[in-house]
């Protein structure tokens, strides 16, 4: 299979002029097909003069080195991709029609042409259901091997189904509540989540809600200490003058809230600050620094 | 959980990518499935079936898929309806194999023809290098969307142990290699076991792992591999398997939901397994899931070898009140449920004063990689196994009402069953793992809403091969497949 591409778009690119290649991308057609076709060069380098042997040589042998090379790190074994050995022809066979495809110059391979010599291999394999079963689904028809599509990066099958809501790999996660807390706008909402900028930007526009408490008595402040945002307590803190010291409903203060949720970070910069009162209590009499686990 | 449903949350911290997978399951999606009209049902059960076969719990291959240039949305609809299994639209009235089972000398004596660049290679799991590569296989390609947010990351101890149960055959774990470079692309396995639906005990093969290379889905190896482990089950005279899937193939005989309790609700936040709701405070919800540090029930300890009798014999008693339930025998039990370091946990409760078993409970762990968290690398979840609590049988029988017999028995055993799972969570947080998993399935409702579980985004739907049998609602399934 993989040959008879390589065949055919070789064959295609001889044949097919006017295509007005740039001369790197001709000199890296031309270093594949060699590595493909006769391995790696052998041959003495041409005088000087000649260039465009030359630059063809030097295509060739520099191409069959940094392959040689690519082997030798791949037998460290991959993470992510799939540590195929290929050998040199093969890899050679599969980065030249890899070209030739991206570069969309008109190549198409025939698959008539190859079922053609594979017809009459699908032989009775004895077994009705798995006659059926090729009769419905049909021989490999792909006519791409299994090498060339392992030695390609890995494209995903867009499917696109509504609803559907488990991970790729059949993970399930927690489902996301429904309820009625989807409903109205959320006026600390940049404090909880979101970006930086886009909290400046609401309190750019409103300063005002920077003082503000939801009905839990809770604060901009408290929220991002809530959830451990460094960089918006300190914007809080240094360029909107936010109270380091309000307590919400249940007597908690940000620090409280730093606390009982473990962020190191959030929780030595309000130490640092001399405007914290450490020692101010929550309605449980508990102090912020008796939350630390 | 990634994908459209969650994408509606406002109150959410995570951009999600769009879904895009060949292994999903439908949690909503099956819900508004059976309220569609007939004939746009056939179609997204088609779209449903391209996509995907499942190995085991949530193991899932995107194995019967076509070609990703031009799909074909009928083909695996096609193979499903070569196999005897129920179709969708069959009401079942009597229990019974589809197939008659085969004669040795009529089974295929020689495996299917693979397309011609794949060989078939059976996977030697006792061998390290082997079993690395079959771990290699799977954690890297059960996923299919590289912007997914877990998959799967089995250890090899937990592949030996899932693998080689008493009574495992080298025959039923089936590997196929690229002919040219022996690379190992494609897995199946069976492991015998056996099961009771309703009234029958079957010897069965419980079929999992199935996965293929995801670069490779367009060789439709799936199909072939189905019949090859098919074949070789007859040949051992075995006619019936069960197998789960996320997806919904023809037909479930009962579907679970999975529900989640949180032991590290920071890291569940931070890692987009969990979301916080929009006046929910991080403070509060580590508070809200809280555990107590010590356990609770008194005689509880790990389980040893000498209690391996007791434990069977209390397992099979209280398996009796499912429909499709194992069958353990006592080298069953041992390998199952006796704790092996960072696999399985298994624990009995011995009577202080009689010194007997008289409950135990086991769960087992199954981590995932966490794709592209600057944080955190690994999600360590438990997932709930097998259990069993005494039920006052003697007192129940008298209870001629059904319903009141039912009422009785979860009234009698909920205080107890909650106690212990809540041992269970305890015990899971020691160990590190951060939250713990259950299906609804055994007696679980009983206890997920004290405890504090929530509502998972995934189902999990069992399948018989070969063998037709009245749907069986959730807490009647007591079958737990990894």
């Amino acid at each position: 299979m993989l040959q008879q591409r390589f065949n055919s778009a070789s064959a295609y690119m001889t044949k097919t002029k006017g295509l007005n290649l740039p001369t790197s991308t001709k000199l890296a057609l031309y270093a594949d097909y060699k590595l493909a076709t006769e391995g790696f060069c052998t041959q003495p380098r041409p005088s000087l003069i000649e260039f465009e042997k030359t630059a063809k040589w030097k295509a060739w042998k520099e191409a069959g080195e940094n392959y040689k090379k690519q082997l030798d790190t791949a037998t460290q074994p991959t993470d992510q991709e799939d540590a195929v050995q290929l050998d040199l022809s093969t890899g050679a066979m599969i980065s030249y029609i890899q070209r030739v495809e991206e570069g969309e110059w008109g190549w198409t391979f025939d698959t008539a042409q190859s079922m053609d010599m594979t017809a009459g291999v699908a032989t009775s394999t004895g077994d009705a259901d798995l006659d059926e079963l090729e009769a419905y689904l049909g021989v490999d028809k792909d006519e791409i091997s299994a090498e060339e599509l392992l030695a390609r990066p890995y494209v995903p099958i867009p499917v696109d189904i509504e609803g559907v809501t488990m991970t790729a790999s059949g993970i399930s996660t927690m489902a996301v509540p429904e309820g009625e807390d989807e409903q109205g706008e959320d006026l600390l909402g940049s404090a909880k989540r979101g970006s930086l900028e886009s909290l400046q930007a609401t309190l750019d526009a409103n300063p005002s809600l920077v003082h503000h408490k939801d009905d839990m008595g809770i604060t901009m402040l408290h929220w991002a200490c809530d959830r451990g945002s460094l960089d918006k307590v300190k914007v809080l803190v240094e360029s909107y003058n936010a109270d380091v010291n309000s307590q919400d409903t249940e007597g908690s203060t940000p620090l409280h809230y730093a606390c009982a949720s473990g962020w190191p970070q959030v929780i030595a910069y309000l130490k640092s600050l001399p405007s914290v009162d450490q020692s101010l209590k929550d309605n449980s009499d508990m102090t912020a620094e008796e939350y630390l686990e | 959980m990634s994908g459209p449903g969650k994408n509606n949350n406002k109150g959410k911290d995570v951009a999600r990518p769009a879904q895009n997978s060949s292994a999903l399951t439908g949690s909503r999606f099956e819900q508004e499935l059976r309220n569609a009209p007939a004939d746009v049902q056939e179609k997204l059960r088609a779209l449903l079936q391209q996509m995907a076969l499942s190995g085991g719990a949530g193991v899932d291959a995107g194995a019967l898929e076509s070609s990703g240039r031009e799909p074909k949305s009928m083909d695996e609809h096609k193979f499903w309806k070569t196999q005897p299994v129920v179709k969708h639209d069959e009401v079942v009235e009597e229990n019974g194999p589809i197939e008659a089972d085969v004669p040795l000398d009529q089974v295929r004596a020689t495996p299917y023809p693979l397309p011609k660049e794949f060989e078939w290679s059976l996977v030697n799991v006792e061998d390290d290098k082997e079993i690395k590569e079959l771990y290699e296989l799977l954690t890297m390609n059960y996923v299919e969307d590289d912007d997914a947010m877990f998959r799967f990351d089995y250890s090899a101890d937990f592949l030996k142990w899932a693998l080689l149960p008493p009574g495992w055959k080298k025959a039923w774990h089936i590997g196929v290699r690229v002919a040219s470079n022996k690379k190992l692309v494609a897995f199946i396995s069976g492991i015998p076991q056996d099961v009771r639906v309703h009234n029958n005990v079957k010897r069965m093969v419980e079929i999992n792992f199935l996965c293929v290379h995801k670069k490779l889905r367009s060789k439709r190896l799936a199909p072939v591999m189905i019949k090859e482990v098919t074949r070789r089950t007859h040949l051992e005279g075995i006619f019936q398997a069960v197998y789960t899937a996320g997806v919904v193939l023809p037909k479930p005989m009962a579907t679970c939901r999975y529900f989640h309790r949180s032991l590290n609700p920071k890291k569940l936040v931070e890692t987009g397994f969990s979301q916080l709701g929009r006046n929910m405070t991080m403070a509060r919800f580590i508070k809200l899931y809280k555990l107590s540090a010590e356990t609770s029930t008194p005689g509880l300890r790990p389980m040893e070898e000498k209690d391996v009798a007791a434990v069977a014999i209390l397992m099979n008693k209280y398996m009796a009140h499912m429909e499709l339930a194992p069958h353990f025998q006592e080298e069953d039990v041992r390998h199952w449920l006796i704790s092996r370091p960072g696999v399985v946990w298994g624990y009995v409760v011995e009577d202080p004063e009689t010194k007997k078993i008289t409950d135990f409970f086991s769960f087992y762990s199954l981590p995932s990689t966490v794709i592209n968290n600057p944080t955190h690398s690994t999600l360590n979840a438990a997932y709930s196994f097998y259990y069993a609590v005494q039920t006052p049988d003697e007192e129940l029988n008298k209870i001629e009402n059904v319903a009141e017999r039912m009422t009785a028995r979860d009234g009698a055993i909920k205080g107890r069953l909650t106690m212990l799972m809540r041992d269970a969570l305890i015990l899971a947080r020691r160990n590190n793992f951060d939250v713990f998993n259950a299906l609804n399935l055994m007696d679980n409702a009983l206890f997920t809403e004290d405890l504090k579980f929530g509502p998972g985004d995934g189902y999990l739907h069992f399948y018989l091969y070969n063998w037709r049998c009245r749907e069986v609602e959730g807490s009647k399934v007591g079958l737990v497949m990894l």
